[in-house]
């Protein structure tokens, strides 16, 4: 007797319910959809450290019981992170750092198994063997005329029924669901981040002469710090930017001068070589290269070296004029006469 | 001679005995009755009264002479002188039983007669055959055990040569922290106790009995292993945060793959099994599941403690890897054969019986079963893979990467099915009703992903997972106030049986899920360089250096930093160097709020004691403490679904589904 | 739960007469065969320990190593060794097995001597220069030694815990290399492939 007392007021809270459904389901859809998209599409800027970690978690721990070395502190483990960590700053992409690692570890390095057919298998059968359950679940669940997994033959049940409209049209429903779980997966798939058709790239709205610009007059004002993230942004767009190169690994340089670290002086002095890798006329790299092995490394010899490609690429009379005195201090520290550019 | 080497073999060969007894009058009785068509067995029971509880003293006795020998350190057994120490604390001595291989057998054994004597208790005035058959199995497995037990993995044996005045301790790792006390145990208790449902489930194809309340019988089995496995999963993944030094709890391990392995399947089984229960349908189905689930715990072992697999939890190289594996090949064919030629004889033919309608209740299991299989099947492939491999030389890693790649899609896809699923009911429903149904909790997803977005979240997938999860509770709760509602307002009737229980776990599942993405996607990693009296802010966390000191024990090089985190410690991270090891072993320092877990280690020892300067790791996790919490509440709601609710309950439950049923068909 | 009562059932099955149809059998049969065949490959599978990847760099240039000598300090590098056999040791005084396998290293050095065409280089693998040399000291090493400080020279010869060994060709070709401690014979064989 409560029992349909309680039956009819739930009719009657569920016919208001109704209403409120109707007028709330579309908004709930649009808040849902809408925020896990704006998500999605909002740029996110990964800092070093941060990417280096995720370089790291993908890293066998060569020296472990199958740990990553972003989870190792085993000692080899701890020079990896910092090699990936330089790597990182020098603006290297995330495959040339893996790579790197792989040429002298062996491709049993990476922990997301790839770079050979065998490796390719350990994803191609799981795969493979879920689509075959997905198939046969739904094949059997959605036919409704076969027995869920037991091997029973349409025939048997089929009985006089024949196809009807309404069948076709749920035909038509079920391929329509299934577009739209694609779909889902799809964009859960580029949500986690895979490399599927369609990843989002994040791109700087200057181009890179204003960014440039930018960080040469950040770094002129003494913002060194951001003059740092504005030459990365170039190189984010352009790893062989040399002038990018050059002025960061000056700027960087500089900073471990000053904060005693060897560490920044080395990165400094890696990020102005790699800039001259790409051309060998980069009068402003040599010089600053010079300036390093001078003051930083003291090795006057090889300071030298760099001072002399550098005058010999006819710089700029302000450049030379700016570096003088340690030009001519490499060069009567060495014993050597000073060349007549400078007189 | 050596008395607990004597008991101890004593009590392994009387169970030994008994066994074979029990499984003679077994043999003898099944032959004499299956020519006749009369199927009762009242004299049967009798027959094995007294070999039943043999077994269980017998395997009883030698457990607690290891236990008396490991306690009196009497290390003219070898296995005490390997594991054990003068030293060794208390708890860490009786734990000894399980950190080795041979011990961790007898210990599985202990538990397997457990089981084993509780069905035969239950069942002991039944005289179907599906039970005479379960006990035959049960015995059967008995009888292997205690054979591994017997002989390769004897842990009675006499130490070779001069008895050492002390032995040689614990692995390090293994003598750290409590939690290695129990979740080894919980583990067993969850991964030994498939034996059952195995067991029955065979029972009843040998013996043809379609009859679905064993189906329900089963259920009620796997149950009680489950909990513990999923508890036990979840204070394994505490143990390897608190002692492994990386701030992580789950690294993909193969270890703890084998554990994972079952309890997926597990757990799919439960769900289809309920709906075999109420709709009679799915019937060979999780008949499969259950049988591979039991397969998939003997495969477990196996990975564990055969050597094949590189980890921190695995057992030494040994040589019972070859008996595991002739058993899993036994239980492959006899499985395989069941669900080939006996299962088609009990499933059922009738068309009443299908799947009715997609967007119903056993739509959402098949869903749900198909979700979980395939993350055990990804985690299976990672597995095994790499073994087979090796088998034509070559070496591939598979690691979290993989997993998580592999894995991730269907998880969320199972954390939508999860927010919605528990509304639904056999007969097909109407989007308009279900939409009724979902109006609230949906609305509560929706309010909590605008918040998130507004308060600067950034990661699609956080977003979907928390309003998931929320809208899960949201549903779960909702379910519970039904409960309660229909049980008149008695909390028995709301939390009891497997309609309360089952959204309890639920919640704990989706607490788990929360607090597991956080801890992933918003922790924070770095290291910090301190000299001593140095404070330094990390994550505007405040790390103060109070003072390093170095112990030089006898067998170990102990260096401890005292570390205050803001103002509470000080808490003391520490390396631990064993000679003839290349690696310290750190422990971590732990400061934990049910909001925040900051995890500090010390990366690096100072180079030379003079310096007094340390780098010190630092990760900062969200909610760690509720993905242990997640873990009790998982194990609540398994316990609380075993406790019945009152017949009364059941009775009105029933007459209220098929008024539902009738008032949907008016509906549509 | 209840204990069920099932001898007064419908459905027991004993007298049903089914038909096992052909698909079924056919993909009981396939799970098996694919069930046994990775048992077969595990009951044969080695031990996870005895595994390890040859080395990448087997028959490439050697990466070149420069830098200065902890036992004597002169400027040392791997370009300068051409010509001879190279030794490439990579060790640091915390390692037992590199204790272990020094007298190897010595006595081949020593049976080198008079042709000198064999040079020992040693790496220091995370130690201190100080702690190494005299390492090397007690055990009676005279070889150069480069401190590898920031791990790069282990990173680019692709070496997980000392000891590593590498021999490298006249030519500056890696040859081998060796994981664990080296044995005098295991040297000798290496070297007499390559001769």
């Amino acid at each position: 007797m409560t029992k349909i007392e309680s039956d009819t007021e739930q009719e009657n809270t569920s016919s208001n319910h109704a209403k409120l459904s109707r007028f709330l389901w579309p908004i709930i859809f649009l808040a849902l959809i809408g925020s896990v998209t704006y998500a999605y599409l909002k740029p996110t800027v990964m800092t070093p450290a941060q990417r280096a970690i995720s370089l790291e978690s993908q890293v066998k721990c060569p020296a472990c019981e199958g740990q990553s070395v972003e989870n190792s502190t085993a000692a080899i483990a701890v020079s990896i992170k910092a090699k990936i960590y330089q790597d990182v700053l020098k603006n290297e992409s995330d495959s040339q750092i893996l790579n790197s690692l792989a040429a002298t570890y062996g491709q049993d390095i990476y922990l997301s198994p790839h770079g050979s057919s065998y490796a390719d298998l350990s994803w191609i059968i799981p795969t493979v063997l879920i689509f075959l359950i997905v198939m046969f679940l739904s094949g059997t669940l959605l036919n409704r005329k076969y027995n869920f997994i037991s091997f029973v033959k349409k025939k048997d049940l089929q009985g006089s029924e024949s196809k009807s409209k309404s069948q076709h049209s749920k035909k038509l429903l079920y391929i329509g669901f299934s577009l739209v779980a694609i779909g889902i997966l799809y964009f859960l798939g580029l949500a986690l981040g895979l490399n599927l058709p369609g990843k989002r790239n994040t791109g700087s709205q200057f181009s890179q002469t204003q960014l440039l610009e930018i960080a040469n007059f950040q770094a002129s004002v003494g913002d060194t710090a951001g003059a740092i993230t504005t030459y990365k942004e170039v190189l984010t767009e352009n790893s062989s930017n040399t002038e990018a190169l050059t002025e960061e690994g000056w700027l960087i340089s500089q900073n471990g001068t000053k904060t005693h670290n060897k560490n920044y002086v080395a990165l400094g002095q890696a990020l102005i070589e790699k800039a001259l890798s790409y051309g060998n006329d980069n009068a402003q790299a040599h010089l600053y290269l010079g300036t390093i092995y001078l003051l930083d490394l003291h090795q006057p010899t090889l300071a030298a070296d760099q001072y002399k490609i550098f005058l010999s690429l006819n710089p700029p009379q302000n450049l030379i004029a700016a570096s003088k005195p340690e030009i001519i201090q490499a060069f009567t520290s060495l014993g050597e006469p000073i060349p007549s550019s400078l007189r | 001679m050596d008395v607990n080497i004597v008991l101890g073999q004593a009590g392994i060969y009387l169970s030994l005995i008994a066994s074979l007894i029990a499984i003679g009058s077994l043999v003898k009785e099944i032959i004499n009755k299956r020519s006749s068509k009369d199927w009762a067995f009242s004299q049967l029971n009798k027959s094995i009264k007294i070999w039943m509880p043999l077994i269980l003293i017998g395997v009883a006795l030698s457990v607690v002479s290891m236990e008396h020998a490991l306690l009196s350190h009497d290390f003219r057994i070898a296995y005490v002188a390997q594991n054990n120490a003068i030293q060794t604390p208390l708890l860490y001595t009786i734990a000894g039983l399980w950190s080795a291989l041979a011990g961790s057998i007898l210990l599985w054994l202990f538990i397997l007669s457990i089981y084993v004597f509780l069905f035969y208790i239950k069942f002991r005035r039944s005289n179907s055959p599906v039970i005479i058959y379960a006990q035959l199995i049960n015995l059967i497995i008995v009888i292997f055990f205690l054979f591994l037990v017997a002989a390769p993995a004897n842990p009675f044996i006499h130490t070779v040569g001069a008895i050492p005045a002390d032995g040689a301790g614990p692995n390090p790792l293994l003598q750290d922290n409590p939690l290695v006390a129990i979740h080894p145990v919980l583990l067993y208790f969850g991964l030994v106790g498939f034996t059952i449902p195995f067991s029955i489930t065979l029972g009843r194809l040998f013996a043809k009995q379609s009859d679905v309340s064993w189906q329900k019988t089963t259920r009620f089995w796997m149950i009680l292993p489950w909990s513990c496995l999923s508890l036990g999963i979840i204070m394994g993944a505490w143990w390897s945060y608190e002692v492994l030094g990386w701030g992580g709890f789950w690294a993909w391990d193969p270890v703890e793959n084998a554990a994972l392995m079952p309890w997926l399947t597990a757990t799919a089984a439960m769900h289809s099994g309920v709906a075999t229960e109420e709709r009679r349908i799915l019937k060979t189905w999780t008949i499969s599941l259950i049988l591979v689930t039991f397969t998939l715990t003997i495969l477990g072992t196996y990975l564990t403690r055969s050597g094949v697999v590189e980890s921190v939890h695995a057992f030494s190289d040994s040589n019972i890897g070859i008996y595991l594996l002739v058993a899993i090949v036994a239980i492959v064919l006899v499985s395989l054969f069941a669900i080939t030629f006996l299962a088609p004889m009990i499933s059922e033919k009738d068309k009443a019986y299908l799947i009715q309608g997609e967007v119903s209740k056993s739509a959402a299991f098949v869903l749900n079963n198909v979700l979980f299989l395939a993350i055990a099947l990804c985690v299976f492939v990672g597995t095994v893979y790499p073994i087979i491999i090796e088998h034509f030389s070559k070496t591939i890693s598979i690691g979290p990467p993989y997993y998580d790649t592999l894995t991730a899609p269907f998880a969320l896809v199972l954390l939508i099915l999860i927010a919605v699923a528990p509304v639904l009911s056999y007969s097909p429903i109407k989007l308009n009703a279900l939409g009724n149904k979902l109006l609230y909790p949906a609305l509560a997803a929706a309010t909590v992903s605008v918040l998130l977005v507004l308060s600067g979240f950034s990661n699609a997938v956080d977003i979907i997972t928390y309003s998931f999860a929320t809208m899960g509770i949201v549903v779960a709760v909702i379910q519970l106030i039904k409960n309660f509602k229909r049980s008149k307002g008695s909390i028995i009737g709301t939390f009891l049986g497997r309609k309360g229980g089952s959204m309890i776990a639920h919640i704990g599942i989706l607490i788990l899920a929360i607090s597991i993405m956080s801890a992933v996607t918003l922790g924070q990693r770095g290291d910090l360089n301190l000299y001593k009296g140095q404070s330094l802010k990390f994550d505007n966390i405040r790390f103060t250096f109070l003072s390093l000191s170095t112990k030089n024990n006898p067998q170990d090089t102990v260096t401890n930093a005292k570390i205050l985190i803001n103002h509470n410690g000080p808490y003391d991270p520490a390396i631990t160097i064993f000679p003839n090891q290349t690696q310290g072993i750190g422990t971590p320092g732990i400061y934990s709020t049910p909001f925040e877990d900051v995890y500090i280690t010390l990366s690096e020892l100072p180079s030379g004691s003079s310096s007094q300067s340390i780098v010190l790791g630092i990760v900062v996790q969200p909610f760690i403490f509720w993905i242990w919490t997640g873990g009790f509440i998982i194990f609540a709601g398994g316990i609380l679904s075993l406790i019945p609710t009152l017949t009364k309950n059941r009775v009105r439950k029933k007459t209220a589904s098929k008024t539902e049923l009738t008032e949907l068909s008016k509906i549509n | 739960m209840v204990t069920t009562d099932n001898d007064t059932t419908e459905n027991n099955g004993q007298d049903r007469q089914i038909r096992i149809s052909k698909q079924r059998i056919l993909l009981a049969s396939t799970i098996l065969l694919v069930i046994l065949g990775i048992i077969g490959v595990l009951a044969y599978s080695p031990a996870a320990t005895t595994i390890s990847t040859p080395s990448p760099l087997l028959g490439k240039v050697a990466p070149n190593i420069a830098g200065n000598s902890i036992t004597n300090g002169s400027y040392v590098s791997l370009q300068n060794y051409r010509g001879k056999f190279v030794i490439l040791n990579f060790f640091a005084s915390w390692c037992t097995p590199c204790f272990d396998e020094s007298p190897a290293l010595i006595t081949f050095a020593y049976n080198h001597r008079k042709t000198n065409n064999v040079a020992i280089l040693g790496i220091v693998f995370s130690d201190t220069s100080s702690r190494a040399s005299n390492f090397l000291k007690s055990v009676g090493a005279t070889w150069n030694a480069i401190n590898d400080q920031s791990g790069s020279i282990a990173i680019k010869y692709g070496v997980s815990e000392p000891p590593e060994t590498f021999l490298i060709s006249p030519s500056g070709i890696v040859l081998a290399k060796f994981i664990g401690p080296v044995t005098l014979a295991g040297l000798n064989e290496a070297i007499g492939r390559y001769q």
